[in-house]
């Protein structure tokens, strides 16, 4: 990162709106642990990042859940990174959960997701006593994101909480740099071309965002990647 | 299946009668100067795929709109007397770079995709907002190159008469992206179109290579898009060393 976007963010941190929205989270995530079964859905971007240091803060020993594309879709390098910045961030309780339909049908693994998590893993956590979820979403992202934050989901008897739900790409940033927590790389090649309010972490050459023209930049910035399926 | 073989034996037929009978090779560099950014979804452009593509155009002339998409001619013209591009090859790998530009500072476009009368032929309302033909955002990366370069190996004469055909590079030219202002061929003393002071100027495949010090899947003969090209080979711009046989026939 730019010495002038440190800065900034830095500066940031120290906004009274930034502390406010810090103190809420922390609420927020306190309130839920001391009711809940809790676990962090933790995907290695920079949301679910600040959303498990936030956590780990309170109760170091939570489970966090990374689910795993497969290396079509996650690089294993990029994987290797995600897992080491879990690791220095401070978590103790990895779970890496993955479906072997990423192996079976490569790229062309769609809905995997929904089927292979929603559909098993889900149930399967709730039978183990969890009944409550943090997630690293943002109203701020989309509108169908604004809608889900506002409306808590409970899904299949999880409770969704999304503790950054009011918070900004600056709040976000503020937060990483202010207590120098470590970042996917990924994030200072995209923010050179997309800029850092715009960059997202999303799995590589997935068709799902084809439409969307993310292919291209994957294509330009992850070309080694490009021709894994074959 | 009868008409896709009827439709591949016509452009077939059409392909043979395109041959060049006398080459003279030599080593040259090609400048093309461009007058807008060029637009990709890949680091660099194969000139070989490009020659590969002119060639095409030149001998099919509108037909080439009307080829069996994304299906690789060349599988079905296995007998060698497919078109020849005016390019030497040794084994294998032909000699011709990917693309130099210069300045290379990637920037970022978004194009609107919006409805067009063409997409739908049924007299009713379109959802804009939502569903099928809903409008939407998408991320295009340039290079606000003023020049691209390549290196090759092949007749000059044939490859200026085959580049006058070009309208722009990349993607998007449609829109204007990637415009040629014009371009010079000028003869070089040595052959850099394969490597350049040990530096590959193309992906070349492991088994012609002594050394490497990167190795990535990438295809490496044209049709680039074609699955059946996709081999481990050593990205343009790594350090290698060519093996015996290559290294003998440069």
């Amino acid at each position: 990162m730019e010495k002038k976007w440190q800065e900034t963010f830095k500066l940031w941190a120290q906004n009274k709106q930034y502390q406010e929205k810090l103190e809420g989270a922390k609420c927020l995530i306190s309130k839920a642990l001391s009711e809940y079964k809790c676990y962090v859905a933790y995907s290695g971007g920079k949301d679910s990042t600040v959303v498990l240091h936030l956590v780990l803060q309170l109760n170091p020993n939570v489970m966090v859940l990374h689910w795993d594309y497969g290396r079509y879709y996650m690089p294993k390098e990029v994987l290797e990174e995600i897992i080491g910045i879990a690791r220095k961030v401070g978590v103790r309780n990895l779970r890496i959960e993955t479906s072997d339909l990423y192996k079976k049908l490569g790229r062309k693994a769609i809905n995997v997701l929904g089927r292979e998590l929603l559909g098993k893993l889900v149930p399967q956590l709730y039978k183990e006593g969890y009944r409550c979820v943090f997630l690293g979403l943002r109203a701020e992202e989309s509108i169908r994101r604004k809608l889900r934050v506002k409306n808590t989901r409970i899904l299949k008897g999880i409770k969704e909480i999304c503790p950054l739900h009011n918070w900004t790409w600056l709040d976000v940033w503020a937060y990483i740099v202010s207590n120098n927590l470590p970042y996917l790389s990924h994030y200072d090649k995209y923010a050179q071309i997309e800029g850092w309010n715009k960059t997202r972490f999303v799995t590589y050459f997935d068709p799902e965002f084809n439409k969307f023209g993310a292919q291209n930049l994957d294509g330009v910035l992850m070309w080694q990647y490009k021709y894994l399926t074959r | 299946m009868i008409n896709i073989q009827k439709e591949i034996n016509y452009f077939k037929r059409k392909m043979l009668t395109y041959r060049h009978k006398f080459y003279q090779w030599q080593p040259f560099k090609i400048t093309f100067y461009l007058s807008s950014p060029i637009a990709l979804n890949h680091p660099w452009l194969h000139f070989d795929g490009l020659i590969a593509h002119l060639s095409l155009l030149y001998v099919l002339g509108n037909d080439f709109y009307l080829l069996p998409a994304k299906f690789p001619l060349s599988l079905v013209l296995k007998d060698g007397k497919g078109p020849i591009l005016p390019l030497k090859k040794t084994g294998q790998l032909w000699h011709a770079s990917v693309s130099i530009l210069e300045p290379y500072k990637i920037y970022l476009e978004t194009l609107y995709k919006r409805f067009e009368d063409r997409f739908c032929a049924q007299k009713k309302k379109i959802r804009r907002g939502s569903g099928y033909f809903k409008d939407y955002a998408m991320k295009t990366p340039y290079i606000s190159a003023r020049t691209c370069t390549f290196y090759a190996v092949g007749d000059i004469e044939a490859v200026a008469k085959l580049c006058t055909m070009i309208v722009g590079l990349g993607n998007e030219t449609r829109i204007g992206f990637g415009a040629i202002r014009d371009f010079v061929l000028e003869p070089t003393d040595k052959d850099y179109s394969i490597v350049k002071d040990g530096k590959a100027m193309r992906p070349i495949p492991k088994r012609f290579l002594r050394r490497w010090a990167k190795l990535v899947p990438l295809a490496w003969t044209p049709p680039y898009w074609a699955r059946d090209r996709i081999e481990l080979c050593a990205p343009p711009f790594t350090e290698v060393e060519l093996g015996e046989e290559m290294a003998r026939d440069i």
